[in-house]
């Protein structure tokens, strides 16, 4: 919602800057920025329709700044007749509709705003079209009554009824796009058929032309639950319709009426008023909400002053009401006592609450769900034992299940999925492994001892555990059925399709058949400090073996290796031995070096570079001697 | 020599995570990634008509052999139903897990990523205190004493009061939580009397506030598995 600062000032008088402005509404729950010529754009939750037009915002502010509204009163002679004298209207279901306010005016002239009206218009980013149509615009920004002009004449026969929509009806509107119509949906009728697309957009018949001289203004009330509907089966959302589906201001259609004629004055003098109608059935019935104001400090936990709490209700127009409240019209949002606490809670400002101590007590719960620490043990086991976890999507491709030679009445499918690469939830985490190996081929082969834990889906969810290894060795330990171990090489279907440059061997099962380690402590993890992003080109790998003295830690020389050249973004020990051909007491160290550039495929020239300042500093440093 | 694997990043920060709210005295609990639309949505006021039920922002899933099982779980505030049924409150949870959104995905925008979300309820657990608790999470998790957190007002249907909880961090401020205090209706769909129990509630993206804590510039690094990216952690 874009809100013109000169617009506020119509309604408040505005004490802030325009950078305090922002900060105030964010403060009451609006985020916004401001965009050029004092004009701020202001997200709206989808529970706060009041404040989708200046009105509710100037509201907001009086109330954090303790001002009243200046609000235009209704004039006296506002003569409304509660049943429409020269063509009738028909409400068929008076709760889609429960209030139809209208105003016939003759003498109209259409043509373009005066300069004052369009500059309104397009501060509010909206495109001027016509007079007539650029005031039920404005009114709607200003107001937040959506309302809609007819050209009276093109209105056939002497009744309008508002009605549900039949199956296969159809109906132009303004935009020139034909509707086909469901039940559900509601719309105008005339005697030449439909006329209107109730709450969302007016048809093209009966629309405001360059030649109208007489016309309906109209500012009428539709259920919230049935606009929502319509909006979404015609896949039509309009300004009109957002503020329907959010709920209006039931009790202020006179006034959008009043505003809109104020208007039309100024732009044609000449103007007439026929008739003005208003077919008011709302409920009488009011909400009342119990309130206590010892609730406010058990819910937020401080003490707010009952006085504070009196002023801001009042400036928010929620009434007392013998010892209870009533919400206004406007906010369909407050309905319960925690409701009326937020209030409170805005108008103190969320900011100013302070962290209470919140201490430990034995709840002793942990013991109805221990699949989290399980897990964690497994891990702990399989990195202990030089396995690095991996995650992968929940998600394959046709193409992968194509492949995977299952049963297709037991995969789950996920319906209408954005992606095309989302046919299906994984009944394996088989895919999601090749992939890994696709990936990394440029990685060392010790460095591929790889696992998952996930949750897998055929015909229902389960947790299973993945393990794989360019080498047997690494996962044969965990299955005592060998069978059960994949060889993914060229003959797998996969295989080729994910380019892989060498067959791995593939060990999955139910995380609950996974052997266990009952002595080992669960060991609880740490995050580390430093992190560089990777490049999205291929990395360029260099191994290196250095002789240096046995009781200099290798952890150290890793350290001085990652600092060396910022190209480096991976060091990784592969070896670590003693030999009575080094000196006494020097050791041998191995490592791959992983180098990559963030523009370019590292190449081989660059890589020496910095190779060569590494082996320089651990020369340096560490007296390391590189063994070839 | 055997040479150490390394833990995904995302499962080091959930236990650093988890950690820190054991001694806060929660409960760690997990439940199912496909859920049933109670859970996901009714029990915590989702209306009915409310968008984010769309197929454009849910996985809805078909084929699964219990049929009320047939949504993937769109936040984790799911697990909050499924954690109180087996427990008499005072309770505290903390539930971390995968969620799954169906939307188009960009450098900070994922269909399938990590939460983490927070529950307790008691007698008179406060919003002061639940602004406690997001204090000592955020400062030990990302080592900073200082630092300043935001809140505003928000609204999720499942909260009142509800808001956004942003942290300052270089030099802006990044919103990282929806919380506030959990919504008489939803103690109710507990099994409880929101005469008797309230609580607060607040959770949010995991990726997220590890991409601010280490500068990741993608989303999308953490189910790539890069080992240039998984072996750093």
């Amino acid at each position: 919602m874009k809100l013109p600062i000169n617009e506020l000032k119509k309604y408040v008088s505005v004490k802030h800057s325009n950078k305090e402005l922002v900060e105030i509404f964010l403060s009451l729950g609006f985020e916004g920025e401001l965009i050029d010529d004092g004009i701020i754009d202001l997200e709206i939750t989808p529970n706060r329709g009041d404040c989708a037009c200046v009105l509710g915002l100037a509201r907001e502010y009086a109330a954090k700044t303790d001002q009243k509204i200046n609000f235009p009163q209704l004039a006296n002679n506002a003569q409304y007749n509660n049943k429409a004298q020269i063509k009738e209207i028909y409400i068929q279901d008076t709760r889609a509709c429960p209030r139809y306010t209208g105003a016939v005016i003759n003498g109209v002239k259409v043509k373009s705003s005066s300069p004052t009206l369009q500059a309104r218009i397009k501060s509010f980013g909206m495109d001027p079209i016509n007079n007539v149509v650029d005031i039920t615009n404005l009114v709607m920004m200003e107001q937040g009554i959506p309302m809609h002009s007819f050209d009276f004449d093109l209105i056939k026969g002497n009744k309008m009824t508002i009605r549900e929509a039949k199956e296969g009806e159809t109906l132009m509107t303004l935009d020139k796009k034909i509707n086909h119509l469901v039940s559900g949906v509601m719309v105008i009728e005339d005697a030449g058929g439909l006329m209107d697309l109730a709450g969302i957009m007016g048809g093209e018949r009966s629309s405001i032309k360059a030649t109208s001289t007489k016309i309906l203004l109209q500012a009428a009330v539709f259920d919230r639950k049935i606009i929502r509907q319509t909006a979404k089966l015609l896949d039509k959302n309009t300004e009109a319709s957002y503020r329907y589906e959010r709920g209006i201001d039931a009790e202020k259609t006179k006034e959008a009426i009043e505003m809109a004629i104020k208007l039309l004055k100024n732009e044609c003098s000449q103007i007439k008023i026929v008739e003005k109608i208003d077919i008011n059935n709302l409920s009488k019935e009011k909400k009342i909400i119990e309130f206590n104001a010892g609730k406010v400090k058990k819910l937020l936990g401080i003490k707010i002053d009952q006085k504070f709490i009196e002023k801001k209700f009042n400036s928010l127009g929620i009434k007392k009401i013998n010892g209870k409240y009533k919400a206004p019209s406007w906010r369909h949002d407050l309905l319960i006592e925690e409701d009326l606490i937020e209030e409170i809670a805005r108008m103190f400002d969320l900011t100013k609450i302070k962290p209470q101590q919140f201490t430990k007590t034995n709840l002793n719960c942990r013991s109805i769900n221990k699949s989290y620490y399980q897990k964690l043990k497994i891990k702990n086991r399989l990195i202990e034992q030089g396995f690095t976890e991996i995650l992968s999507y929940t998600f394959i491709s046709d193409r992968d299940f194509g492949w995977l030679n299952l049963d297709k009445q037991k995969m789950l499918t996920p319906i209408k999925a954005v992606s095309k690469e989302f046919n299906y939830l994984r009944p394996s985490l088989l895919v999601g492994m090749l992939k890994v190996f696709s990936q990394n081929r440029w990685c060392y082969s010790d460095g591929m001892k790889l696992f998952e834990i996930g949750s897998v889906f055929y015909l229902k969810e389960m947790s299973h555990i993945a393990i794989a290894s360019y080498t047997l060795n690494d996962i044969a330990q965990y299955t005592k059925e060998k069978n059960k171990i994949i060889f993914v090489d060229d003959s797998h279907s996969l295989y080729r399709q994910y380019n892989l440059k060498k067959a791995f061997y593939f060990l999955e099962m139910d995380l609950s058949i996974f052997p266990k380690n009952i002595n080992h402590n669960i060991q609880r993890l740490n995050l580390t400090n430093d992190f560089n992003n990777v490049s999205d080109f291929p990395p360029m790998i260099r191994d290196i073996a250095i002789v240096v003295d046995g009781k200099i830690s290798s952890d150290i020389i890793m350290t001085e290796i990652k600092k060396a050249d910022k190209s480096i973004k991976l060091v990784e020990q592969f070896d670590e031995f003693t030999s009575s051909k080094f000196e006494v007491g020097k050791k041998s160290l191995a490592y791959h070096l992983i180098f990559d550039n963030k523009k370019r495929t590292m190449a081989k020239e660059e890589s020496d570079r910095a190779l060569g300042k590494i082996i320089e500093k651990l020369k340096n440093k560490f007296q390391a001697k590189l063994r070839e | 020599m055997q040479t150490k694997g390394h833990y995904h990043p995302i499962t080091r920060f959930i236990d650093k995570s988890m950690q820190i709210f054991e001694e806060l005295g929660f409960c760690v609990i997990e439940g199912p990634e496909l859920e049933s639309e109670w859970y996901n949505f009714d029990f915590l006021r989702v209306a009915s008509d409310h968008p984010a039920r769309d197929v454009q922002d849910t996985f809805w899933i078909s084929g699964s052999k219990n049929k009320k099982l047939n949504v993937m779980r769109t936040h984790m505030t799911t697990v909050q139903g499924r954690a109180i049924k087996n427990v008499q409150p005072p309770c505290r949870f903390v539930m971390p897990g995968r969620v799954f959104r169906n939307e188009n995905t960009d450098s900070t925008h994922e269909s399938v990523f990590y939460q983490l979300d927070v529950v307790a309820i008691g007698e008179s657990i406060n919003l002061s205190q639940m602004i406690f608790c997001l204090h000592e999470f955020l400062k030990k998790l990302l080592n900073k004493a200082g630092l300043k957190i935001r809140l505003r007002p928000d609204y999720f249907p499942f909260v009142e009061p509800g808001m956004d909880i942003a942290i300052w961090w270089n030099n802006k401020w990044l919103e990282v939580f929806g919380a506030g205090m959990v919504h008489p209706e939803v103690i109710e769909n507990m099994g409880l009397d929101p005469k008797k129990w309230q609580g607060f509630a607040f959770g949010g993206g995991i990726e997220r506030l590890m991409m601010i804590k280490y500068d990741i510039k993608n989303i999308k690094s953490f189910l790539k598995n890069d080992m240039r990216f998984n072996k750093q952690f």
